[in-house]
């Protein structure tokens, strides 16, 4: 369970994100969005202990963060939107380092599990560099969820991937949910959102503007329309979906 | 169309000007500009204003090289030039490219513009960097005073030079580019290149042997003899008539008067002028070779401003095996030793260590089983001694991509369950063993040597190796102080600690380098004092109570004992500022 209560994040006189909470239960995917500087990587590394909150508190499996970082981060996987791999490990040996880190005792087992599962399994012995960007994401959902983590942070997790990536990405997270954990899940790509998250955290100037679950939010801005999120979200952050098109040029 | 590329350059060169001007604002430059303007003008500028305004001396302007000997230095700079041109024709084997970037590739490629109209671009752009160059070399070289005359020809005379080469190399890569197509390899290329010039070697050698009397001990008494020598000969034919064509480039460099520098200018431009047309009549197509230039060489600076300073380099690495196997269980910061011993390499295990000590301990035999004499013995161990010595001020410098890692893998770091404390020390953990044992083998290698330097006394070798043993006890510990000194400037100091290709270099980027340097100076002097008062005092109280064994025993002990709890202390330190710190200052939210 994640467990953010008044979170609060400025830089000098800018708030970046302000008083801001929000549960995420077992087994529910909360999907996070927002325009751009909306905050919500800001939020993302102050969850997952990146960066250090002005005010406010976050529990990630019932640890509060900054009472013990060291036992809610074993809780954590945190996975950005570029793979971040050291260039000199082979697959296996960033799995070796991760299972020392979280000492996950059984990791040469579980290790071979996941990378046959993610189709990986013959290029134990390649180097990141060696690696497609799609097989680098593959390998850093290999490394995070080696210690069975019971809360994962997705930002902007399909970015460069083909579409076959992007459904195995998907699959990943519908069944870790399924499994129990909790989930944050920030994109910019609504349909993605739609598809996969069971609530949705709408950010705006730092602020929250709807939160809630895919019904409640659209039931919320709908007025008796059917809408999409897309449209939920256009009303919601009061941005007109046709105001950034250009004029056409003759 | 060359009003297109002028304006390119300059709005460039002057939009980067401004932007160095307007980041003076940032403290962080203003004082590295103001040190590294300082720097500039204690070492260069002041004997120029000096000279200027007090006469010849305070200028260092008088000529410290005989006159005579001028035309032997263009010798000797012919050869170096013609050394340099063979290397263009044998080491590249690259295809016909010229240097652009890819925002050029983009726009002037596809413009409608002939190929001629390209090269012209790239030789106006490449006077940039050559403006640049002359200016600086003729900084270094002092003006070029030990050779009298002008500095403004000595300047004009690098500006020959280095223009010339630039105008050579492109035409080398072209005629590269058509004995390719012509089914001529590289290999047989260079071949064919070092052929000739063994050819030419084993020929004037073969006409100097015959005609030129070998160097008489007045020939070889001192350097302006030697220089006289060495000169006359490079001066026989067929070796002077072969750096002919290359004295005629460095003359005007060499020339001590205007008159000499007048005349030496015509044939220079000549030969350049011949360089020129030889790069625009070669028909070689470097279009294709140039986009993927371009391509590698934006690669190259993207991977170096994220820290990837491998893959700047353009090094492609291997799977490499662990030193060690590693446990799921056990000391955490172990995993970081571990990862980054695979980083260093194979050669980097504790073999390669015992194999040093094997043969240092074999050289030791050898020296005593030949009874070497004690001060060849002492001269052959003051090399790795005063390498020693080098290497733990220099060694923290050389270990700075372990300090790279922590800034360029932060938010992993940050991520990963771990105390700050375990992340700084685990980072640490692999240069301080390195460095430290790379300065015991040294100790090793050098202390025997130093302690048998004829004093001969066995009480002198017997204070001799405890002292070396002091040493050795205190080197771990001070090590990895002075490892830490650059991971506490990163994390007090964040943003001055940015990789320099993200920002630029410049006078200001130099002289933050210099802050720095004086910084860690300051800051090890400051940590070191504590240890060199309590052990310098128990030391000199028991040497008088006891013996030199003994102080120098207890000494050893006291100044470790200190210096590792400054370690330890500064490793809690900054691990507690590692979890404080802020990343989100230093990255775009």
């Amino acid at each position: 369970m994640i467990e953010v209560s008044g979170l609060t994040k400025r830089y000098g006189e800018f708030t970046a994100v302000r008083d801001l909470s929000f549960i995420v239960q077992p087994g529910e995917v909360m999907g996070l969005v927002g325009p751009n500087g909306a905050g919500k990587t800001t939020t993302l590394r102050c969850v997952t202990g990146i960066i250090p909150p002005t005010q406010g508190t976050t529990r990630l499996g019932g640890i509060e963060l900054a009472a013990d970082p060291v036992a809610a981060k074993r809780q954590l996987a945190f996975f950005p939107d570029e793979p971040r791999l050291f260039e000199y490990l082979t697959v296996w040996q960033h799995l070796n380092f991760v299972a020392r880190l979280y000492g996950v005792n059984d990791w040469t087992e579980r290790a071979g599990q996941i990378l046959h599962e993610l189709e990986m399994a013959d290029k134990k012995e390649l180097l990141p560099g060696e690696l497609s960007r799609g097989m680098k994401q593959k390998l850093t959902i290999a490394c995070g969820l080696l210690h069975r983590p019971q809360v994962i942070i997705f930002d902007e997790p399909l970015t460069g991937l083909d579409p076959g990536g992007i459904r195995r990405m998907k699959d990943v997270m519908k069944r870790l949910a399924r499994d129990g954990a909790a989930i944050i899940l920030s994109s910019h790509l609504l349909s993605l959102l739609e598809e996969v998250c069971t609530h949705v955290l709408i950010l705006k100037n730092g602020e929250k503007v709807a939160h809630g679950t895919m019904a409640e939010v659209r039931t919320r801005f709908s007025h008796g329309d059917q809408l999409s999120l897309e449209e939920v979200f256009f009303r919601a952050t009061g941005d007109s979906e046709n105001s950034a098109l250009p004029p056409v040029l003759p | 169309m060359i009003n297109a590329f002028l304006y390119l350059q300059f709005t460039a060169l002057k939009n980067r000007l401004v932007q160095r001007v307007k980041r003076l604002k940032q403290p962080k430059y203003l004082f590295g500009a103001i040190v590294g303007t300082g720097y500039f003008y204690f070492f260069f500028f002041r004997k120029i204003i000096a000279g200027a305004f007090g006469g010849a001396r305070a200028g260092g302007a008088g000529t410290a090289i005989p006159s005579e000997l001028a035309p032997y230095l263009t010798s000797f700079g012919a050869l170096l030039l013609l050394v340099i041109v063979v290397l263009a024709w044998v080491i590249p084997s690259g295809r016909a490219a010229l240097q652009f970037t890819e925002a050029e590739v983009a726009f002037l490629f596809p413009a409608p513009i002939t190929r001629q109209r390209l090269i012209h671009f790239k030789l106006l752009r490449s006077q940039l960097a050559i403006l640049v160059s002359t200016f600086l070399l003729t900084l270094v070289f002092r003006r070029a005073s030990y050779l009298g005359g002008n500095p403004l020809t000595h300047a004009a005379g690098w500006w020959v030079i280095l223009s010339t080469l630039s105008l050579h190399f492109t035409a080398a890569s072209f005629a590269r580019e058509q004995l390719l197509s012509l089914g001529i390899h590289p290999n047989r290329r260079r071949a064919l290149a070092l052929g000739a010039l063994t050819a030419v070697v084993l020929g004037s050698a073969w006409w100097i042997r015959r005609h030129v009397a070998p160097p008489s001990d007045a020939d070889i008494s001192g350097a302006t003899t030697l220089i006289h020598y060495a000169g006359s000969v490079l001066q026989q034919p067929p070796l002077g008539w072969m750096l002919a064509p290359f004295a005629l480039i460095v003359r005007p460099y060499f020339s001590s008067d205007l008159s000499g520098f007048l005349s030496a200018l015509g044939p220079a431009l000549v030969v350049m002028g011949v360089h020129y047309w030889w790069v625009m009549r070669a028909d070689v197509s470097f279009e294709e070779a140039s986009i993927d230039q371009a391509r590698k060489l934006a690669e190259r600076t993207a991977a170096a401003r994220s820290g990837d300073w491998r893959a700047a380099r353009n090094q492609s690495i291997k799977p490499r095996g662990a030193a060690f196997p590693l446990a799921a269980h056990g000391v955490v910061i172990v995993a970081f030793l571990w990862k980054n011993l695979i980083a260093l390499g194979p050669f980097f295990r504790v073999r390669t260590a015992l194999i040093c000590v094997g043969l240092i301990l074999c050289f030791h035999l050898w020296a005593g089983v030949t009874h070497l004499d004690p001060k060849v013995y002492m001269i052959i161990s003051l090399f790795p001694f005063g390498f020693g010595c080098w290497l733990i001020l220099a060694g923290p410098m050389f270990m700075r991509r372990d300090v790279r890692l922590l800034v360029t893998h932060f938010d992993l770091l940050k991520g990963y369950p771990l105390r700050g404390w375990q992340v700084i020390l685990g980072s640490l953990l692999s240069p301080i063993i390195l460095l430290a044992a790379v300065e015991w083998l040294l100790l090793l290698l050098s202390a025997p040597g130093l302690g048998a330097s004829g004093q001969g006394a066995a009480l002198a070798a017997g204070v001799f190796g405890v002292g070396s043993l002091g040493i050795a006890l205190i080197l771990p510990p001070l090590v990895g102080l002075m490892l830490s000194i650059p991971f506490a400037a990163t994390l007090y100091f964040p943003a001055w600690i940015e990789n320099s290709s993200s920002r630029g270099g410049g006078i200001e980027v130099m002289g933050q380098r210099l802050i720095f340097l004086a910084g860690y100076v300051v800051v090890l002097l400051v940590a070191l004092l504590p240890a060199v008062i309590c052990g310098g005092l128990i030391g000199y109280i028991l040497y008088m109570l006891a013996g030199p064994i003994s102080a120098i025993v207890a000494a050893a002990l006291v100044g470790s004992v200190i210096i590792g709890a400054e370690f330890a202390a500064l490793i809690w330190w900054l691990g507690e500022r590692f979890e404080q710190f802020d990343l989100s200052h230093e990255m775009p939210r």
